[in-house]
């Protein structure tokens, strides 16, 4: 094993943490100010890899498509939050997964209606192909460390959204106390359906993104989703600075794990089985992580008391 | 298990020693000193904010205390979780009913009676069929006057009978002591007056630690005082004793 | 309106009837529907005890019924091939008698719902649903990774488990099996329900500081329900992977867990027969839409959102008009 494969390796699970984080802010945001627990949010990531492949293929513009993304899965956001979800704020969490799982399905199966069953691909721009000489003589993927400019980018925007402006006063009332938000005369339903298409967007735009490594298809959604959770559970529900923290923790822990524990397992036995077995322990380990975290603070880190 | 016999604390039911707490630099119990007695009836009176509730949570196990010990029959409590004190014979009622409101009176009864007979691991019998839980059950419904809306929903109950029925849960328990959380809370003059006669009839069997705004139900029943102020027990004494003393008229009851 | 009892009897005995009626007239695969429904019903049946009655919402549940499968999958691919799980202390080779296959699926679920209980129950609210969630995750990426058991390709049996005399291979004859199953377990819920334990665990549905107040650990009552729920859904699981002599990683995904709650809000939640309603009905959806379109899933999305926005006691609910919770 060499440096540079470690250093090209930290670096995946940096890009991989700076995607994590696009989804799980809006999940965070929208379990912190309204409540909500959304299982449909790995459909936004879907529906932002979606249409950034058909815009693609339609104009043949890299740069179109990400803004396709994050149009369509805003504005999917925005009419899912004013069609279905807003009901389902007073409603106990069993009627919001209830209703979300449903929405999953709705999506997926039309998504597979209109688009087939088969994955779609989204080419990496000239500019952005090829790799690029870091430190000494390491090279690495132009495209990933795209990726993690605009995920860092985004976390500044973020920070600085919740932080710095009214709009963040506001959501930060909301986390706090729900009564207050309309004290402070604020119109809460369009506040509840701008964060919800802000974390549409962001889940959407994550999915195009991660479309151009990865094909785009029908579930691609679920299984960042849930990783999501882990993530949020981890940092705290609520709070985007741990769901930053957790998602870049998450991302080098999975992508390390994966590429450390086979190569650990090798000292010990032979490469095949260390492999195979190596690569299921991989899989588990951030969620023994979760259960670790859990055990010495319930609430994650930077969560409260929330039930 | 730590005994009192020398000291002459033998009917000290519930006795609290050097109890302290801080939340930060908020000191809300200062080696507070606190016992009730045999067939009292002791009030716990404070301005707001004087930290009686932070007391409460401490005895009854919500919070930990930071420092001091617990007693309860001269059985060290201290450290001890909230279903294992209320085992152990501390039962207490909520400031806010707090009752389950889709049961009907008799479940929430028959709950309080499981949980002190320890029968919660049965899985296959009914409660409904073992004779000496509904016995208990239906002893506590007599005592409380609740024994024509046994199969009412709590929900549908009246504010006067969900507070009957909370102490009712308290009776079930068969305990040693008893911790009344403002059970006079918003209930009209004519139950009130039911109230004060029905814990002068429950102090002979089981002493009660009272928390109450009404002062006048406190004077009228309570056989000790203990003023609390800013986490300090500033003085304990009969009803005669307390109003005539200084400190507490300047510290609380003179800004009346 | 119907009484809610009769809806009961009605839909118990409608599956019996089916399934013998379709024995008669040659029909094997309507057999093959209802013995899916009864083991769907029961899988959903362990997860209500702790949904409906518990309050605590696993969107986990796969992990068990999964589980279950890959228990009874292991056990009877060892016995078929004639090789050992274990060598030491004792030579074990596995087993195709499905009396030992169900000791086996009780004893290592109540384990591993013991692990997993423990956990979970640290939490409450979104935590516990989220960290379920993950668990059951955990478990199916590690099904598909580990190659002993067929990774993501699954475990195909060679013939079902024996079970007495039996011949299990024959449709209406396992089908009695799993009817059985699923009487036990809405008898055992029933009871369960209406006893000491079952009053203490309704108790803990919302209000636990109550429960707590009346010397009752609401840790403990919950842990317990979640080993009996998850023995129930994993013997459905070991009875599902003889139902198909086919185990996979599927059996443990996050849209199993989901479809399990969907069963349950469908029939109407809290109630000891729902799960066995929405089964009923979920199943019969899909045969019904699915003969006219591959993309049913729409139109089941569709019905559940309609279902959770304006019709909350289910269909039990919907046909009794009540909105009874025992």
């Amino acid at each position: 094993m060499t440096f540079e494969l470690c250093v090209e390796q930290l670096l995946n699970g940096f890009q991989f943490g700076f995607m994590l984080f696009l989804m799980s802010a809006g999940l965070t945001l929208i379990f912190g100010v309204m409540g909500l627990i959304n299982l449909a949010h790995g459909s936004f990531y879907m529906i932002g890899a979606f249409s950034a492949a058909a815009v693609s293929a339609a104009l043949g513009s890299f740069w179109f498509s990400l803004l396709a993304s994050l149009i369509f899965a805003s504005i999917a956001g925005v009419i899912v939050e004013i069609v279905i979800i807003r009901r389902l704020y007073d409603r106990d969490h069993l009627d919001q997964v209830l209703a979300t799982f449903a929405l999953i399905l709705l999506f997926s199966e039309s998504v597979r209606w209109i688009f087939g069953a088969y994955p779609l691909y989204l080419d990496v721009p000239d500019i952005l192909s090829g790799s690029l000489q870091i430190i000494g003589g390491i090279y690495y993927s132009k495209y990933r460390l795209f990726i993690i400019l605009v995920g860092l980018l985004l976390a500044i925007f973020l920070f600085f959204l919740i932080g710095k402006t009214n709009l963040g006063v506001q959501i930060r009332a909301g986390q706090h106390d729900r009564e207050m938000i309309s004290a402070l005369g604020v119109d809460i339903s369009k506040l509840y359906t701008f964060l919800f298409g802000l974390g549409a967007a962001l889940a959407g735009l994550a999915g195009a993104l991660v479309g151009t490594i990865q094909s785009v298809e029908v579930g691609m959604g679920e299984p960042v989703l849930i990783l999501a959770f882990v993530v949020i559970v981890i940092g705290g529900i609520g709070s985007i600075k741990g769901a930053f923290m957790a998602s870049l923790i998450v991302g080098c822990v999975d992508t390390m794990g994966r590429f450390l524990v086979p190569w650990i397992l090798m000292s010990l036995t032979d490469p095949s089985t260390a492999m195979s077995i190596g690569s299921a322990i991989a899989s588990m380990l951030i969620y023994v992580l979760m259960a670790i975290v859990l055990i010495v603070k319930p609430t994650g880190f930077f969560g409260k008391g929330l039930t | 298990m730590v005994f009192f016999q020398g000291l002459g604390l033998m009917n000290e039911i519930l006795t609290i020693k050097d109890l302290s707490k801080s939340f930060g630099a908020v000191v809300a119990s200062d080696k507070v000193n606190f016992s009730l007695k045999q067939g009292e009836i002791h009030a716990l009176i404070g301005p707001n904010g004087a930290g009686k509730s932070t007391l409460i949570k401490q005895i009854i196990g919500e919070i930990k205390q930071d420092s001091g010990s617990i007693f309860l029959d001269n059985l060290e409590v201290s450290k001890c979780h909230v279903p294992e004190r209320i085992r152990l014979g501390l039962a207490r009622t909520f400031q806010i009913t707090n009752v389950i409101s889709d049961f009907s009176v008799f479940q929430n009864l028959l709950l309080a009676v499981i949980g002190i007979e320890k029968k919660e691991f049965t899985f296959f019998s009914k409660a409904e069929n073992n004779k000496l839980i509904v016995r208990k059950v239906s002893n506590v419904l007599e005592e409380t006057n609740l024994l024509d809306k046994k199969d009412e929903i709590a929900a549908r109950l009246s504010h006067g009978e969900r507070r009957q029925l909370e102490i009712g849960l308290a009776l079930a328990l068969e305990p040693k002591v008893i911790l009344l959380d403002e059970p006079m809370a918003g209930l009209s003059v004519d139950i009130i007056e039911k109230m004060k006669k029905s814990f002068t009839n429950i102090k002979a069997r089981v002493p009660i630690l009272l928390i109450e705004h009404d002062m006048n139900v406190v004077f009228a029943i309570a056989d000790r005082i203990s003023v609390l102020v800013n986490g300090r027990v500033l003085a304990t004494g009969t009803p005669r004793d307390i109003k005539m003393n200084a400190e507490v008229r300047t510290a609380y009851l003179g800004k009346e | 309106m119907i009484p809610e009892r009769s809806i009961n009897v009605v839909c118990i005995s409608s599956l019996l009837i089916f399934s013998l009626a379709s024995h008669y007239i040659g029909e094997p695969y309507f057999v093959t529907l209802a013995t899916r429904i009864a083991i769907f019903a029961m899988a959903a049946i362990g997860l209500n005890l702790v949904l409906g009655f518990g309050n605590l919402i696993s969107f986990g549940h796969a992990a068990f019924f999964g589980f279950g499968g890959y228990v009874s999958g292991i056990l009877a691919t060892h016995a078929f091939n004639l090789e050992p799980i274990l060598d030491w202390p004792v030579i074990f080779i596995g087993t195709s008698d499905s009396i030992v296959i169900w000791i086996f699926t009780i004893a290592l679920c109540s384990v591993f719902a013991l692990v997993i209980g423990f956990f979970c129950l640290r939490t409450s609210g979104v935590y516990f649903i989220m960290i379920t969630l993950a668990f059951a995750q955990m478990l199916y990426y590690f099904a598909i990774s580990w190659p002993s058991y067929g990774g993501e390709d699954g475990l195909s049996l060679y013939i079902r488990s024996s079970f007495l005399n039996i011949d299990t291979m024959n449709g209406i004859s396992f089908f009695m099996i799993c009817f059985f199953w699923l009487i036990l377990s809405l008898y055992l819920t029933s009871r369960i329900i209406h006893s000491p334990f079952g009053l203490a665990l309704r108790a803990s549905r919302h209000n636990l500081d109550r429960v707590k107040s009346v010397g009752i650990t609401p840790f403990r009552i919950q842990l317990v329900a979640f080993i009996i729920s998850g023995v129930i859904t994993g013997v459905a699981g070991s009875l599902y992977a003889d139902l198909n002599r086919f185990v996979s990683p599927s059996l443990l995904s996050w849209q199993m867990s989901g479809e399990l709650i969907v069963f349950i809000i469908i029939g109407g939640v809290g109630r000891i027969y729902g799960p066995l309603i929405g089964a009923i009905f979920f199943v019969t959806f899909e045969q019904i839409f699915g003969s006219y379109t591959d993309h049913w899933q729409v139109f089941l999305g569709l019905l559940i959102i309609v279902t959770v926005l304006f019709a909350r006691g289910g269909l039990i609910g919907f046909l009794s008009g009540s909105r009874a919770n025992e």
